[in-house]
């Protein structure tokens, strides 16, 4: 039965290695050899490898031969880019998911998100604010049927992630991103799915200008 | 292990990857078909560790299937994989030919493009189907190349790469794409004339039209289930 305790080694190495990353541990630039790598983790070094090389496929490390792993740092051009791509997407993704219609279950946790970001500005609790926007974000995505586009887009998020952290407390609070949010939910909820790509689409186009907008303000050049 | 041992294996990875795809891709490798990493290594000529570093990167990309102990097993293509690709490359592919107006390709990129179309028609009247399929999978790689968004054009290209195989699987159950030829050439007159609008709404609707064609022909043939 050595499959599933091997396979379940690379997926717990890919889990693990990319929290270190997306939670800043293993910053932007962060270099290291496979085996530091393996001994971080307490792993040895066949799954460490594999996990690496899906990490790389993610676009969130580079290989170097010789030198290991290095911690790809996201640019703003990058950030351009992957909001353009953000934008296209969800909201067709979206629109799809109206079309078809929503089960009361995925209401109800959709409806969850948007109270959560509610509450949270009320607590002045941006980081509970930040993780209920992205729970909103995935829980639609898992919505639609199109399970490639779901993971695409799980990885551009994983991508934009640093970062929408850093920028989270450099930019207003995000009392009309909420309300956007519910906007939306609103579209869904109706089976209207002109509407929602509509306001989905402003909502990205929106956030993509404001987030740009910081990262040139603060000459944040890498992040 | 010095620097030449390095990137020799590297270039070793890669070119056993780019055989490999190219064999799933051209069904030389047909969906379902499973081997063992070392059948792999020896039909290339190559050592097994590049082939299974190829094979991990081929599997995250979601073209095989590595079972540990029995090698690979190339991934069927299902109904609802080409669906789920199809629609993916739409909303890309849609977004590409718009950008690409917008930013109005230079001399040198005008004449790539129409050099597709070009040779789109010469296949079509000599019926040369393989060379019309080249063709025309060579226009949506430089649309999605050329926009300027490089996660776009690499994202994109991964589902080019799959939308590929399908295409030259049924190339055999396909009317002559004529109407391909006409749509792409009206995409690039409007990327020509920096008309942002027509070249997105003329693409857009041929994607809609070959979403019914595709429909028609899983109808028809058997090669996905």
């Amino acid at each position: 039965m050595d499959r599933p305790t091997k396979l379940s080694r690379v997926d717990d190495a890919y889990e693990r290695l990319k929290a270190e990353i997306l939670e800043n541990r293993m910053p932007p630039g962060f270099q290291g050899t496979e085996p530091e790598i393996a001994q971080r983790l307490d792993m040895s070094r066949t799954p460490v490898r594999e996990a690496l090389i899906r990490l790389q496929s993610d676009g969130l490390i580079e290989l170097i031969p010789r030198r290991g792993v290095r911690v790809l740092p996201v640019a703003p051009s990058d950030m351009q880019e992957i909001y353009q791509l953000l934008t296209v997407l969800e909201p067709e993704a979206a629109g799809e998911v109206a079309r078809v219609g929503l089960s009361a279950a995925q209401i109800a946790a959709l409806e969850a998100a948007t109270a959560e970001m509610d509450q949270a500005l009320k607590e002045d609790d941006l980081d509970k604010w930040a993780a209920a926007d992205d729970r909103f974000h995935r829980e639609l995505l898992r919505c639609n049927g199109n399970s490639r586009l779901s993971a695409f887009v799980n990885t551009l998020f994983d991508q934009a992630h640093r970062a929408r952290m850093v920028t989270l407390r450099l930019r207003d609070v995000p009392w009309k991103s909420t309300e956007e949010h519910q906007e939306i939910l609103a579209a869904l909820i109706a089976g209207d799915s002109k509407r929602t790509r509509k306001v989905f689409r402003a909502h990205r186009e929106r956030a993509a200008a404001e987030l740009l907008d910081v990262l040139e303000k603060c000459r944040l050049s890498q992040l | 292990m010095n620097d030449v041992a390095v990137s020799s294996r590297k270039s070793m990875v890669e070119r056993a990857y780019e055989a490999l795809k190219e064999k799933i891709i051209n069904s030389e490798l047909p969906p379902g078909y499973q081997t063992l990493e070392e059948t792999l290594a020896t039909s290339l000529g190559m050592s097994r560790t590049p082939v299974r570093e190829a094979l991990i990167r081929l599997q995250n990309e979601g073209f095989v299937e590595v079972i540990p102990r029995k090698g690979m097993r190339v991934k069927p293509l299902t109904v609802q994989d080409v669906h789920e690709i199809s629609e993916v490359l739409s909303c890309l592919e849609c977004e590409a030919a718009e950008k690409l107006a917008q930013r109005r390709p230079n001399a040198e990129e005008m004449k790539i493009l129409e050099q597709t179309i070009k040779d789109m028609d010469d296949a079509l009247e000599t019926e040369d189907m393989a060379a019309w399929a080249e063709a025309d999978y060579r226009f949506h790689r430089s649309l999605v190349e050329m926009c300027g968004n490089r996660h776009l054009a690499d994202v994109a290209g991964n589902f080019l790469d799959k939308a590929h195989r399908f295409r030259l699987l049924t190339l055999p159950h396909r009317e002559k794409p004529v109407y391909s030829n006409v749509n792409h050439a009206a995409v690039v007159e409007a990327i020509r004339r920096g008309d942002p609008q027509s070249a997105l709404e003329i693409h857009r609707s041929h994607k809609r039209r070959w979403g019914h064609e595709l429909d028609e022909i899983l109808d028809r043939v058997n090669i996905a289930s």
